[in-house]
């Protein structure tokens, strides 16, 4: 809704009263999820630019030069709101609409990762909500063809009322055929293509910029349902066009509907645009002032040249594609709607696009926390603690949910979900890893080094398979902005990815701020946990096959690389046993980070490990056990002395100091291995070796892989059937 | 001309040229109960210009009837059918043994268009009979009943938008459906005041049971109604959706996992009767003109090839 | 040896199948699109119906595709011998056209299915399975309605013609109820029309023919497709 102050200054600007439709128009654009009026501010923070950047941060997709002549495309959209109100449909549209990001820039959508937060599936109404966001995800993205190669997935009691859809897609374009979101020549023609335009999704950003209450009645109308197939015939029908070089403008309907996407392609033009109303093809909508807004799916928004436009016509007829030529491009600056021939609508494109009041935000002070330990205590049973984490909801099997993705669709995955990043093949014959991670328990408890640890995770999982991190492109799911406490949680946080993004100079080229992720629930304010979800992607070097997780050869040696600290505060043994999170979360050592970065990606390059993990949640006992989980081998170990400051073997195995692999070395490779350590300046030790007997054996007890086997992969399944 | 009936109002003919035909002459006499009472001279003529016209109206509109065309007044031509043993009424106003029945005031306009069945029987004097009744006796089939009352519901509305071109009220009718040789199932009655009951200003039109001493008096306004019926216009009288429910379900003893998943999720969350569930599909398909059994039989051929799997699924059509 | 690849409208496989088919040198594939109907198929010596979601499978996997008019000329080359071959979807389709007997039902545990699976190849000739008689070979799989169900007596007619290729089983070439991934009785992984020219299965041998992929099982199948049109 627009505030009175927002309302003042617009009308002070025009010089008159609004028109109803310019109003809806406003509310729209000035929305937080348009206008992004309350995170903008801090974006400097972050590294954005470096050589390889095609296009940076602001259109659909960020592109980014992987040699050969192709780029790839990455965009990340969060679809939470609807979401949480129907999930099968929020989740499938928002598939939907990540794909016609990327699209829009002409690529070829490759690839698909979804992360999902959700409340804990023992409640049944909270697996409900999660089987029928994974079904939309599943009935959506398969159909579309788009392999899905990663993802996410973390439940916590403070998503129950608001659970987080993120969506990540990746494409891949050739340099030349890059299209732009961007009306540049007056004169040119604006195409609409697509579905037609219904009630569906009529005010979705101002409902996205809001909390979710009970009192307040969305209707139903605020949800956009999604069709697949529209969307798969829109791809096709687009790739025809882009093979021709048809387009010379090209927008994805999506947050804001015709108002924001017209205005954002004359806004980047410098143009302005004339639409009729009329003209669009619609579904039983009639109000003009609907159908400027509506986010119905499966829309684009192109301007083409009039030379071209009887071709597009023949190819969108050959489709059985509707569209309709709705207006043109202006070069008087103003968005100027109209409905059989009456003008209800003209405002500037600078107000309309850029000319929302930068609210003030209150940025109020994160509670500290204490390193003591005093809640901590050698478990009675080391096992049974173990096996519990294992079948833990944060850290089980995820089959459950990703064997309902088609993950080999397009015939370019190496690696399918399940290892620490998915890994697709380009057509310039390079291989991508594509991983995503964040852990919103350290966040919650400091959201600048639970942040920028996070992203550290994402790191060393493309790096434990051998990749070289590329970009970054981020989610970041907060509360309310306008609660200091909150807004508190967002600054902080874009800090530590900003730190992140510097530190090891890696450019963010797409993101997605979704805020007020709160409920009113009873009179009771319920916020989620703040979840600033990074995306990673990492390159190969040409010939070197990813390095997974599971342990391939027996006889072969464990080393842990990294040196661990008593960090359990914050950690999943803290969350399993006490039942809470608590205290100052594992530190940030960007220092550390690099250098072990740097030693495992050189030995990879010398082809020294056989399977690799990074040490995350859950420490080194759920790393090697899930190196042993997916294999045919065991191990066994002495944990007696491990480099670092713990003194006890429940530190050891569960501490989440960052920074830290597990490698497996065979005996020949050993002595390059240790050099390359070395060199580095690297605290190592041997942990033990890996065995032909299917047990796992840390030296003072030992667990039974098949019995562990059976509590992994039954962790979600036996809450969700 | 054989005479195959002889009835009260009408005789029927065997139509020399097809046995598949029969020719309906209209007669002078007006059905007073039971009792063969009045003939009026020239109310044959008007029946057959009234129910020429609407007859023609409704096949115009895609209701399948008996009717085949006019012939010299006051015969028409029709299709022979078997004649299902009940007739079926529509009201859109209480009328006298309605408001006996219920306790309706006389005159109440019903909220939506109420079917009714009667038993066609001289001797039980055709008493009102439930659609359970009429399906526990085994009179006509359930299917066959729902068809019937989807196609009254249709000849009501096409014949209330006509009527209504004159400011008339169509306040009540009742047909009889018959079946012909090749299995269509028609309306099989003629169309006059001797079926309906038309109103204006909120009273009837005429009263057939006072007519005694005033006969000059009614066939004049009789004549002035089939004339106001006769100058309405059909073509502004625009089609009615119907919809066409076809339900499809798995065959019985073929495993259905999406319901067996559904059951298992309704006992977690507390439905713990549920004992099985089956989970199949239902289709509305909309038409914009009135039911048919060539619509029936078209859409049995689409519900094998291509709504329904025959290997592992059935299906069943409702509508109306 | 050109041949067919029909893509309708929601059909997603199409490219890969295209991709696998070049990798063969005899192979000449076309892409033709379901609305071009008869006239795409003037020139087919064999036809390919890939994977996908056609017309979006809304209501039931294939269905829509069956009755298309192209469907009907896919029906007349198959009874003049030419080979066909139905994967995933196009199983489905082959299937609902009535070109292979049975239908393809929702999986047992109602959800869409992604992994890789074994299957037992036969031992009895087929055009499709030269040199790959009684092999273990690994594919992928990616459906939602897999279960493959037919009548008891033609069940029995099927196993008495030798018309089952394929078998689902476990890494050791066992036919196993928890190889099973989707329920198909006597897990059934394709099917063989009686002339012995049109093949249908779920598993996706186009997305099995190259090393990094993971297994080059597929190409063999699709080879063996090749070398069929003679």
């Amino acid at each position: 809704m627009i505030s009175k102050d927002e309302l003042q200054i617009a009308t002070k600007t025009l010089g008159r009263d609004f028109t109803e439709t310019e109003l809806r128009m406003i509310e729209a654009l000035w929305s937080e999820h348009c206008s992004y009026k309350s995170s903008k501010r801090w974006f400097y923070l972050f590294k954005t630019t470096a050589d390889n950047v095609a296009l940076g941060v602001g259109e659909g997709a960020g592109l980014f030069d992987i040699g050969g002549g192709y780029y790839a495309g990455v965009s990340m959209d969060s679809h939470n709101h609807p979401s949480q109100i129907d999930p099968y449909n929020g989740a499938g549209s928002g598939i939907g609409g990540t794909i016609r990001n990327v699209i829009s820039q002409g690529c070829k959508a490759v690839g698909l990762m979804n992360c999902l937060r959700f409340g804990h599936p023992q409640k049944p109404k909270n697996a409900l909500s999660l089987s029928n966001a994974v079904r939309g995800i599943s009935d959506y993205g398969n159909s579309v063809g788009i392999p899905m190669v990663g993802g996410e997935m973390e439940f916590d009691e403070s998503f129950e009322d608001n659970c987080l859809v993120n969506i990540v897609c990746i494409g891949c374009v050739k340099s030349e055929n890059v299209v732009r979101s961007i009306a540049r020549t007056p004169g040119h023609h604006i195409v609409i293509f697509g579905s037609k335009t219904g009630c569906d999704g009529v005010g979705g950003v101002i409902f996205a910029s809001n909390v979710i209450s009970d009192s307040k009645d969305w209707s139903t109308s605020a949800i956009q349902i999604g069709d697949s197939l529209a969307e798969k015939v829109l791809i096709d029908t687009l790739t025809e066009l882009l093979e021709e070089h048809l387009i010379d403008g090209l927008q994805d309907i999506g947050g804001g509907g015709l108002a924001a996407a017209a205005g954002d392609l004359a806004h980047s033009g410098g143009t302005g645009v004339e639409i009729e109303l009329d003209k669009v093809p619609t579904r039983g909508v009639v109000n003009p002032s609907d159908i400027i807004i509506s986010e119905s799916q499966e829309r684009m928004l192109a301007i083409i040249a009039p030379t071209n436009m009887d071709r597009v016509k023949t190819l969108l007829e050959k489709n059985d594609t509707p569209y309709a030529v709705i207006g043109k491009v202006t070069d008087d600056g103003y968005y100027t709607a109209k409905y059989e021939g009456e003008i209800i609508a003209k405002l500037p494109i600078s107000l309309l696009v850029d000319g929302v009041l930068i609210p003030e935000r209150v940025e109020g002070k994160i509670p500290s926390q204490t390193d003591s330990l005093s809640w901590f205590k050698e478990p009675d049973d080391y096992g049974s603690a173990i096996m519990n984490l294992i079948s833990s909801v944060n850290i089980c099997d995820r089959s459950w949910i990703y064997s309902q993705y088609d993950q080999h669709v397009q015939s370019n995955t190496v690696v399918d979900i399940g290892q620490n990043a998915g890994v697709l093949e380009f057509p310039n014959g390079r291989l991508l890893a594509f991983t995503s991670d964040c852990n919103s328990f350290w966040c919650k408890l400091d959201p600048q080094v639970g942040t920028a640890n996070s992203a550290a995770e994402s790191l060393r999982n493309i790096v434990s398979m051998g990749a070289r991190p590329i970009f970054i492109a981020n989610c970041l799911n907060f509360g309310s902005p306008e609660k200091p406490d909150s807004y508190a949680q967002f600054v902080e946080s874009v800090r530590g990815l900003g730190r992140f993004s510097h530190d090891f100079n890696i450019p963010i080229i797409g993101g997605n701020v979704s805020l007020y992720n709160e409920a009113l629930v009873d009179g009771q304010n319920r916020r989620i946990n703040p979840s600033p979800q990074i995306m990673l992607a990492g390159i190969f070097k040409e010939k070197f096959s990813p390095i997974k997780r599971n342990l391939v050869t027996p006889w072969a040696n464990i080393f842990l690389v990294g040196e661990t600290f008593p960090e359990l505060n914050g950690s999943e043994f803290q969350r399993v046993i006490v039942g809470e999170v608590k205290g100052e979360p594992p530190k940030y050592r960007p220092n550390w980070e690099k250098k072990t970065m740097d030693a495992i990606l050189e030995s990879h390059d010398r082809g020294l490990i056989r399977s690799c993990n990074n040490v995350g949640r859950g420490g080194i006992a759920i790393a090697l056990m899930k190196m042993a989980l997916r294999s045919e081998y065991g191990f066994k170990l002495n944990m007696e002395y491990i480099p670092g400051t713990v003194n006890s073997l429940a530190q050891s195995l569960f501490s989440e100091t960052s920074s830290r692999y597990l490698a497996e070395v065979t005996e020949s490779n050993q002595p390059e291995f240790l050099s390359i350590l070395e060199k580095h300046e690297l605290a190592t030790c041997e942990l033990g070796l890996t065995t032909l007997e299917p047990t796992a054996d840390f030296g003072r007890f030992t667990i039974p892989l098949e019995k562990a086997k059976m509590e992994f992969s039954d962790g979600l399944g036996k809450y969700l059937g | 001309m054989d005479l195959i009936h002889d009835g009260k109002t009408r005789k029927v003919h065997q139509d020399p040229e097809s046995a598949d035909r029969e020719i309906v002459e209209f007669t002078d006499s007006i059905a007073l109960d039971d009792e063969k009472a009045e003939s009026i001279t020239g109310k044959a003529e008007l029946v057959y210009r009234m129910t020429d016209f609407l007859l023609g109206y409704l096949e115009g509109k895609g209701v399948d009837t008996h009717f085949i065309r006019s012939l010299e007044s006051p015969k028409i031509l029709v299709r022979k059918v078997d004649i299902y043993p009940v007739l079926v009424v529509c009201r859109n106003i209480a009328t006298k043994s309605f408001c006996l029945r219920s306790g309706v005031d006389e005159g109440t306009v019903l909220e939506k268009p109420l079917v009714e069945f009667f038993l066609i029987s001289d001797r039980l004097h055709n008493p009102l009979i439930t659609e359970r009744a009429i399906e526990t006796i085994g009179l006509v089939k359930d299917e066959i009943l729902h068809f019937m009352r989807a196609v009254t519901l249709s000849v009501n509305y096409y014949l209330v938008e006509l009527l209504k071109q004159q400011s008339l009220v169509l306040a009540d009718f009742r047909l009889e459906f018959g079946i012909t040789k090749a299995g269509h199932i028609v309306v099989a009655d003629e169309l006059s005041l001797d079926n309906m009951s038309i109103w204006d200003k909120g009273a009837p039109y005429m009263n057939f049971d006072e007519i005694k001493g005033k006969e000059e008096e009614f066939i004049q306004a009789y004549g002035k109604l089939v004339d106001l019926i006769t100058r309405t216009k059909p073509e502004e009288v625009s089609n009615r959706n119907e919809i066409l429910q076809v339900i499809v379900k798995p065959k019985d003893g073929i495993r259905n996992p999406p319901g067996e998943v559904t059951k298992k999720m309704l006992v977690r969350m507390g439905f713990g009767d549920a004992e099985d569930v089956r989970v199949g599909k239902v289709f509305n398909i909309i038409l914009r003109r009135p039911i048919t059994s060539e619509i029936l039989h078209q859409l049995n051929i689409m519900n094998i090839k291509l709504l329904s799997n025959p290997i592992s699924e059935k299906h069943e059509v409702s509508y109306g | 040896m050109s041949i067919a690849v029909i893509r309708f409208p929601g059909t997603n496989n199409d490219d890969d199948v295209m991709r696998a088919l070049r990798q063969i040198p005899a192979a000449k594939p076309y892409l033709v699109p379901s609305r071009k109907g008869l006239a795409g198929l003037q020139d087919a010596e064999g036809i390919i119906i890939p994977g996908g979601f056609s017309y979006g499978d809304y209501m039931r996997a294939g269905a829509v595709a069956a009755m298309e008019v192209i469907s009907a000329g896919i029906r007349d080359l198959a009874e003049d011998g030419k080979p066909v071959l139905g994967i995933s979807n196009g199983f489905q389709i082959l299937a609902e056209a009535g070109l292979l007997p049975g239908a393809l039902l929702p999986n047992v545990s109602a959800r869409f299915i992604c992994r890789w699976v074994y299957l037992r190849v036969s031992d009895q000739p087929s055009i499709f399975t030269e040199n790959l008689e009684n092999a273990v070979i690994r594919l992928p799989i990616a459906h939602a309605e897999g279960n493959y169900f037919c009548s008891e007596d033609y069940l029995i007619a099927l196993e008495g013609e030798k018309r089952i290729p394929f078998k689902y089983c476990n890494a050791q070439g066992e036919i196993t109820e928890d190889s099973n991934p989707n329920g198909s009785i006597e897990n059934i992984a394709g099917v063989i029309n009686q002339k012995g020219n049109v093949l249908g299965m779920m598993s996706h041998p186009e997305r099995a023919t190259r090393q990094i992929l993971g297994s080059t099982d597929g190409l063999e199948i699709l080879e063996n497709f090749v070398r069929a049109i003679r």
